[in-house]
């Protein structure tokens, strides 16, 4: 222990309620001590200097601490170049600070596409926003090589990055947190689908309803048709949660068993009879509840609030499994006459509820124009802008330009462009034009100035527009009007996107030449 | 001159102010943007009806905006700036509008009127009686002020440092009153505690020693008249009393010479901005320190970055191992290339050396060739090819840059060495590779 320490453990307590004694030093120093001490001061002030002049001789003697540790090896050098674009690796870092993510996103896939590294300089941000965004970490792992690997072992928060490499670590499965076993589940459906879901028959059993819905949702967009057997074998679950969640699984497989099984029950129900000249197709509810439906997790109670009658219950259940194409096929109508023939019958409401959920499921775009083209559906929840969003692209834009043209839009542009850049569709320049010239024109209503969608959707339309249509994104605002003024900053966001945007299509060109 | 990002960043008084003026880059905004060689002028759309009139003085900076922000510069200067950095053909060359001449011919006139002033106060007779009295006066303020210091000294070592360790920072109030007391060096040193004792294991050894060399300071300044002259000037420049620029630069020692700017470090304390640029000479290897201070922003005369080798002429403060030093004319940017580090045992008998003829003198710089960084739970420390360990002051956005700039392997490290602790500045290899941002 030094002497300064001896001295500071003692001044811990306090002179007061303890006498504190200088400690023993020897040689010049001993001397000095004994010199400060020698007047009659306070032993405080005697204390203080004592505690000075140790601390002057310790600092002048400086001699650091023999290392009581050892470093892990160094970083290996990297095989792969650095990114040589100056200017796209600023874009990358006010990207980072910034946003548009959807930019962001962009501008590391195009990097990460070439092959080259960011500057050292900039890992440790990089490395931060793969904590936040997980979805772009196999990209950052791309761009960060050997020195952001090494780097992120040093660091919990990086750890992430580590099991990109091994994300098929079954200590994750077994010991991690919900998320990492879902993610888990979902990055080994890709490679070993079989594993996947043996994993899940083993784990389900000792699950909660809740985390055995979520664990079953990891399968959405992976299904085959082997996987078909074990979550038939699961549709007697207790808990209803899980039980819907299985259905809607099992009616992703349009050929499976499960849908044959409804189909079959469907066409018990239907029937043809002969009016005036032509054959009519006829639809009767079921009349009782079989007794071999429960096993495919037909409920027969209805949930409290229910609108449906008990029999529209049934049958709306049967109907919501099959593939529209079936009803098509079936009826021989296309997807207008069938919701006319709907209409026209004493079951409406089921059927038309079962069709707008299929449509959803099956992103039919045949059929959201059949049903927008049939509005209203009072008693049923259909969202138009949802339907619109279904479309084929080129429809679509011709809705979304009546629908800015329209009366209704005042206070929700910004709602509408959401919906439209969530599609993450590039616009044709025509729509993008159009959609800008609408906006400037309606800048200075006060409607626009309340709608603050507009200003974080805007930006990312600048993110998705050609760049044949540049200019009418930069260009062409007219802000002297005092009621536009709310827009500059809006406006500083779309010219400092689109500039970023150009950066990237230089780089992009410079590559490809 | 024209500003660059940096430039600008570092006029600016806050982060905010900096975030508005990027939400005004757009030219839509600015019905008239100009600029010539003495001045950049423009009009910005504001909520109301007239636009505001924004315009720099280039030489200086100086701004001026028609708003009525109380922030200086406001969003508009700073966008200004940044417009004429991106967006430099935006601007026209015709002659500036009559408010902009007004304003540059004010600041001229005003200028002129100070400069006849200076020479006029210069020419007349000094008024001995005057300054003898005020001298008078500040020294009895000084003096009330340590014996307050030494009372409150006094206290803590009855009472007991336990105490203080429940304090988040002990000793603030204190620091005030020095200000106060026209000790503004004692208040720095005061306000540098809470950094110094957070997560430190050895904090009761670190606060016995800052307390006892302040006694000793608070000793030797009742003495000071025994002093011979170069320690008296130590100790008016530990206390923060620092003389006279114009006496430096005619009567401080001068030594011209290549210098590398192997450090800076730049930092707000209560308003205050402080920065130190370390610098060392080609020939003789000395240290120097530019120590700078600045009111409301972080605008220093000159920018200087890590790394580069300058051909200037220095002017040093008088003192028992002088340190601190004053540019005497405009630096010259040269190619000078790396020599190589001491080794840590002739670093350290410097640092010895230095600390012997004036203790009263920090932080002190210190060269660590070849050190290697290690963390162990949020313990950072330098690992010298000594094999010693030198625990670190760093920021935890800079530990991570400067361990990636590493990458494991051997860095020389300039750090301000202070309480056995070293803060590094910058790291370098065959080149500089990092600095400390602040």
């Amino acid at each position: 222990m030094s002497l300064l320490a001896q001295l500071s453990t003692q001044l811990l307590i306090g002179s007061e309620r303890r006498a504190v004694q200088i400690p023993q030093a020897s040689g010049d120093l001993a001397e000095l001590l004994q010199q400060l001490s020698a007047d009659n001061s306070p032993t405080e002030t005697q204390l203080l200097r004592a505690a000075g002049a140790l601390a002057f001789y310790s600092q002048a003697g400086f001699q650091p601490l023999q290392a009581q540790f050892e470093l892990p090896p160094a970083c290996a050098d990297e095989t792969l170049p650095i990114l040589p674009d100056e200017r796209l690796a600023e874009v990358l870092q006010q990207l980072i600070q910034t946003g548009p993510q959807r930019l962001l996103r962009e501008v590391v896939n195009a990097i990460a596409q070439y092959q080259y590294l960011v500057p050292v300089k900039m890992l440790p941000a990089l490395l931060t926003l793969g904590k936040s965004h997980p979805q772009l970490a196999p990209q950052i792992l791309a761009l960060c090589g050997k020195r952001g690997v090494w780097l992120a072992q040093a660091n919990d928060d990086w750890h992430y990055l580590l099991n990109q490499e091994q994300i098929i670590d079954k200590a994750l499965w077994e010991h991690g947190q919900q998320e990492q076993r879902l993610l888990f589940i979902k990055h080994l459906r890709m490679s070993d689908p079989a594993l996947a879901r043996q994993l899940l028959a083993e784990a389900l059993p000792e699950s909660d309803a809740r985390t055995r819905s979520a664990l079953l949702e990891t399968l959405h967009g992976t299904l085959q048709a082997d996987d078909e057997a074990f979550l038939t074998s699961l549709l007697t679950d207790r808990s209803r949660e899980v039980r819907n969640s299985l259905t809607a699984l099992l009616s992703t497989l349009p050929q499976g068993h499960y849908v044959e099984r409804m189909q079959t029950r469907m066409h018990a129900c239907l029937s043809r009879e002969r009016k005036l000249f032509r054959q009519h197709w006829q639809l009767s509810a079921p009349e009782t509840f079989s007794s071999d439906w429960a096993a495919d997790a037909i409920e027969e109670k209805r949930p409290s609030g229910e609108a449906l009658g008990q029999k529209a219950w049934w049958l709306f259940q049967l109907a919501r499994p099959l593939p529209l194409i079936w009803w098509q096929e079936t009826l021989g109508l296309n997807p207008e006459q069938l919701i006319d023939w709907a209409r026209a019958g004493d079951w409406s409401l089921a059927l038309l509820r079962a069709w707008h959920q299929a449509l959803v499921r099956e992103k039919n775009g045949d059929w959201a124009e059949a049903f927008l083209l049939k509005t209203p559906f009072p008693d049923l929840d259909v969202d138009t802008l949802q339907l619109i969003c279904l479309l084929p692209q080129e429809e679509a834009e011709g809705c979304w330009l009546s629908i800015f043209d329209g009366p209704g839009a005042d206070h929700r542009r910004g709602e509408f462009l959401n919906r439209i850049v969530q599609q993450d569709m590039p616009p044709s320049k025509k729509f993008a034009r159009a959609i800008i010239k609408n906006i400037k024109k309606h800048l200075p209503d006060e409607s626009s100035k309340w709608d603050y969608a507009l200003r974080q959707a805007l930006v990312d339309f600048a993110c998705l527009i050609p760049a044949d249509c540049f200019a009418d994104a930069s260009q062409g605002w007219h802000l002297e009007d005092s009621n536009s003024q709310f827009f500059s900053e809006t406006l500083a966001r779309v010219l400092s996107t689109i500039e970023q945007r150009q950066r990237l299509i230089q780089f992009l060109t410079s590559q490809s030449l | 001159m024209d500003f660059n990002l940096d430039d600008i960043q570092q006029l600016s008084p806050d982060e905010a102010s900096l975030k508005a003026a990027k939400g005004l880059l757009v030219p839509a905004k600015w019905p008239m943007l100009g600029t010539n060689a003495a001045a950049i002028w423009g009009e910005c759309q504001g909520s109301g009806k007239k636009p505001y009139q924004v315009q720099v003085d280039k030489s200086g900076p100086a701004f001026k905006c028609s708003c009525p922000s109380r922030k200086f510069p406001c969003k508009h200067g700073l966008a200004l700036l940044l417009l004429k950095f991106q967006h430099g053909d935006k601007f026209n060359a015709d002659p500036p509008p009559a408010w902009v001449e007004e304003w540059l011919q004010s600041r001229q006139d005003k200028a002129e009127k100070k400069a006849t002033k200076k020479i006029e106060t210069e020419a007349a007779p000094p008024d001995l009686a005057a300054r003898n009295k005020r001298e008078e006066t500040r020294k009895q303020r000084m003096l009330d002020g340590l014996q307050e210091l030494e009372l409150w000294l006094k206290d803590q070592i009855r009472q007991g440092l336990a105490r203080l360790s429940s304090e988040p920072a002990p000793g603030q109030q204190l620091a005030t009153r020095m200000v106060d007391a026209q000790l503004p060096g004692i208040a720095m040193r005061i306000r540098q505690w809470p950094e110094l004792i957070r997560s430190n294991p050895q904090w009761s050894e670190t606060l016995s020693a800052e307390f006892g060399q302040l006694q000793l300071l608070v000793d030797a300044f009742r003495r000071i008249e025994l002093l011979p002259e170069t320690i008296q000037a130590d100790l008016q420049a530990a206390l923060g009393n620092s003389i006279d620029k114009q006496q430096v630069l005619s009567q401080g020692e001068i030594l011209a010479d290549q210098w590398l700017v192997l450090g800076q470090h730049i930092y707000e304390e209560e308003r205050l901005w402080v920065r130190r640029v370390w610098l060392r000479a080609k020939s003789s290897q000395r240290f120097a320190l530019l120590l700078d201070f600045n009111h409301g922003n972080r605008q220093f005369q000159y920018n200087f970055s890590s790394g580069k080798w300058l051909e200037m002429t220095l002017a040093f403060y008088p003192g028992n191992y002088p340190l601190r030093a004053l540019l005497v004319d405009t630096p010259k940017s040269v190619a000078v290339s790396l020599s190589e580090e001491k080794p840590l045992a002739q670093q350290l008998q410097q640092l010895s050396e230095r600390l012997a003829a004036n203790p009263w003198q920090w932080p002190q710089p210190l060269v660590i060739r070849d050190a290697r960084l290690h963390q162990e739970r949020d313990h950072w420390q330098l690992l010298t090819p000594e094999g010693f360990a030198i625990p670190l002051l760093i920021t935890s956005e800079n530990r991570w840059q400067l361990l990636a700039e590493g990458g494991g392997k051997p860095l020389h490290i300039f750090a301000e060495w202070q309480n056995n602790k070293l803060r590094p500045l910058s790291a370098w290899r065959e080149q500089f590779l990092w600095s400390l941002a602040s």
